[in-house]
């Protein structure tokens, strides 16, 4: 294929991305870290597995919520708009007050504070809710999924017994993509 | 054109190469459509395996996609080394961008995933393509193309054929021993009875016989030409019989035309001998008669000499030239060929020669002209004629030329129409005496004419112009008149 072609089929695509909003994560050192996170998170919901207690009706939404200060902006929000994800829609509630968000799926807790980390943990025990932040020590304190940077890029470790405690289970892909933590071992 | 090639093939060849012919376009279709069958078969083996394999590695590389893990993706792909018909794949990006690949070494640049390929399975020329998208919960995340050689495919088609053709080859040389065994089951009778016809054709022995076949087509055809041979056999015997019996009976007949011949040839030599018996006895018949004439005329002569009155004298003359011209006719007929007919005109010659000696002193005085026409007479006709003549011209010598009166007298007879003759005697004499009639006349010589012309069924005229004439007309043929005795004379 001649040069004169390729470049108008390249330009539809850039045009197209652009129109669909996507973040697109496949040139992650161009993309500032919170977009990133903010598709982790929306794709986490690709590969986990709720039991049926987690929604009230089958045709519940997906709820993320965020818990303490929106780090994505309006990034997230734009992301999960007009998606489904096991035939639901997908709302974002951001909510001071752990209480609120005891209906969502997900909650991201956007707290460096480990000890506000925990507070809502504990709030969140026993519930079907994955819980997400990247708040050193995450997963010991009884979190499901933490992000961190490796080598300038976004990447997630997985604590499975924290999952399976709350009624979760993850995808095996979404295991082998991830850093998975044993229960015995520490920290990365 | 296959039809006049075979035509003048012998029957066995033909069946060989009929049944050759046919089985090997049959082996070989056969052989041709499984390797086609085969090669198609593989080769979409090889493409649902093909597809099989990539829709389960796009299926997991969605995590790697979706949180964008590279060494993931190429962990994943990786796995392909086991495949070892796979050549390369990649994964894309939804917006093109090669996300991870797979190589195995030592492949042509050419020969790598390009993120243009078409969606399911593309054929090149060594090579198929297979390309399926990545996408989850609805959402295209990117493509994974593999490629993959078909190297193999090919080099199982050219064993395939190989085998096959081996196996085909063999098999068709199987089908020859084969055919050539079981072909004499047509053949043989065919040839058998071919030869048979051709012995008969040569020899012309319609006593061979084909060797008898089976039931089946060919065995009727030879049963039914034995028959033929029985029949024309039978046949020939009887006309060889019938033309045996002919030849016996053309034998037979033969002999017996000839035995006929024989007898007839025979029978015509005793005739023609009886015959010429009879001739030489009527020629001796008529030789005495004549003799015996003459001796009667030789004795009435002697007799004359002795009488001195000249009226008897000449009645005794009478006698002897009336005797010889009887005598002369029988003379004439013993010297003429068929002993039944005369020479009329020779006979007048020798009457009148003798008639014109019996006159004393005649020397050219009195002549005799014979008009007669070349006419045969027989017995019956010439004595009564002979007779007529006789008395007729006597009278002339006697009365026609008184003195040293000179005269001609002239005999004719000639023939006229309806087979009757006019014999006329004149002279240009003295003529009649005045008291001549014909009817009433009282000399023995006129009665004696009368009687003869009676006896002849004859009409007799007399007129005198200048000299007598006598005309006397009658049947020539005697036998259509009844026969007179000639005894009332």
């Amino acid at each position: 294929m001649t040069l004169a072609l390729k470049a108008p089929i390249a330009w539809m695509l850039v045009v197209v991305a652009l129109l669909g909003g996507k973040a697109r994560l496949n040139a992650q050192d161009k993309v500032p870290e919170h977009q990133v996170k903010a598709a982790f998170l929306f794709n986490f919901a690709k590969f986990i597995q709720w039991p049926p207690s987690a929604f009230d009706a089958t045709a519940e939404p997906l709820t993320i919520g965020i818990h303490g200060q929106n780090p994505f902006g309006s990034d997230l929000q734009r992301l999960v708009e007009g998606k489904t994800i096991q035939n639901r829609r997908i709302i974002i509630r951001e909510s001071n007050d752990i209480d609120d968000l005891r209906s969502c799926q997900i909650v991201f807790l956007a707290t460096p504070d480990p000890d506000k980390a925990v507070a809502a943990i504990r709030a969140l025990k026993d519930l079907p809710i994955l819980t997400v932040s990247d708040c050193a020590g995450f997963l010991q304190l009884g979190g499901m999924i933490r992000f961190f940077i490796d080598e300038n890029k976004v990447r997630f470790e997985i604590k499975l017994r924290n999952l399976e405690l709350a009624g979760l289970s993850a995808s095996s892909k979404l295991l082998k993509v991830a850093s998975v933590v044993a229960d015995s071992s520490g920290s990365r | 054109m296959f039809e006049r090639l075979l035509r003048n093939v012998s029957i066995t060849k033909k069946l060989i190469l009929i049944v050759m012919i046919s089985s090997s376009v049959a082996l070989i279709l056969a052989g041709i459509f499984f390797v086609v069958y085969d090669y198609v078969g593989y080769r979409d083996t090889m493409v649902r395996n093909l597809s099989t394999l990539t829709e389960v590695l796009a299926s997991n590389s969605t995590a790697a996609l979706s949180f964008s893990s590279k060494t993931d993706a190429a962990e994943i792909l990786s796995a392909l080394k086991t495949y070892r018909h796979v050549t390369s794949a990649a994964i894309f990006t939804d917006t093109g961008e090669l996300f991870a690949s797979f190589q195995r070494s030592g492949i042509n640049e050419s020969l790598l995933p390009r993120v243009d390929a078409r969606i399911g399975a593309t054929f090149e020329p060594q090579s198929v393509i297979y390309a399926t998208p990545i996408s989850l919960e609805g959402e295209n995340l990117g493509k994974l193309v593999v490629c993959a050689d078909l190297g193999e495919l090919q080099e199982r088609f050219s064993r395939n054929t190989l085998l096959i053709g081996i196996v085909v080859l063999v098999a068709i040389l199987f089908a020859f021993g084969i055919v050539r065994r079981l072909q004499r089951l047509v053949s043989q009778p065919i040839v058998r009875l071919a030869q048979t016809a051709n012995a008969v054709s040569n020899r012309g022995d319609y006593s061979l016989r084909a060797a008898e076949g089976g039931r089946d087509e060919v065995g009727t055809l030879i049963k039914t030409f034995n028959e033929m041979l029985a029949q024309i056999q039978l046949r020939d015997e009887e006309v060889k019989a019938a033309r045996d019996c002919l030849e016996v009976r053309v034998h037979e007949r033969t002999q017996e035309l000839e035995a006929e011949i024989a007898e007839r040839v025979r029978a015509e030599e005793s005739i023609r001998r009886s015959l010429e018996e009879k001739d030489l006895l009527l020629k001796e018949v008529h030789h005495r008669v004549k003799n015996n004439l003459q001796i009667i005329t030789s004795l009435l002569n002697l007799q004359a000499g002795k009488i001195t009155d000249g009226k008897l004298e000449a009645m005794f003359r009478d006698s002897q030239g009336r005797v010889k011209s009887m005598a002369l006719i029988h003379e004439k007929l013993y010297q003429s060929e068929n002993l039944s007919e005369i020479n009329f005109s020779e006979y007048v010659d020798s009457l009148c020669k003798y008639l014109l000696s019996t006159i004393s002193g005649n020397l050219g005085r009195i002549r005799v002209v014979n008009d007669v026409e070349n006419i045969r007479l027989g017995i019956d006709v010439a004595i009564p004629c002979g007779l007529i003549i006789n008395e007729l011209v006597t009278n002339s010598l006697k009365y026609a030329f008184p003195g040293s009166r000179a005269g001609v007298i002239r005999i004719s007879c000639r023939q006229k129409e309806n087979d009757r003759l006019e014999l006329a005697v004149s002279d240009d004499g003295v003529g009649f005496p005045a008291t001549f009639n014909l009817n009433s006349t009282a000399s023995l010589g006129m009665q004696l004419i009368q009687s003869l012309t009676d006896q002849l069924d004859g009409r007799l005229t007399c007129a005198d112009d200048g000299g007598a004439r006598f005309s006397l007309e009658f049947d020539r043929d005697r036998r259509r008149i009844p026969r007179k005795e000639p005894a009332n004379v």
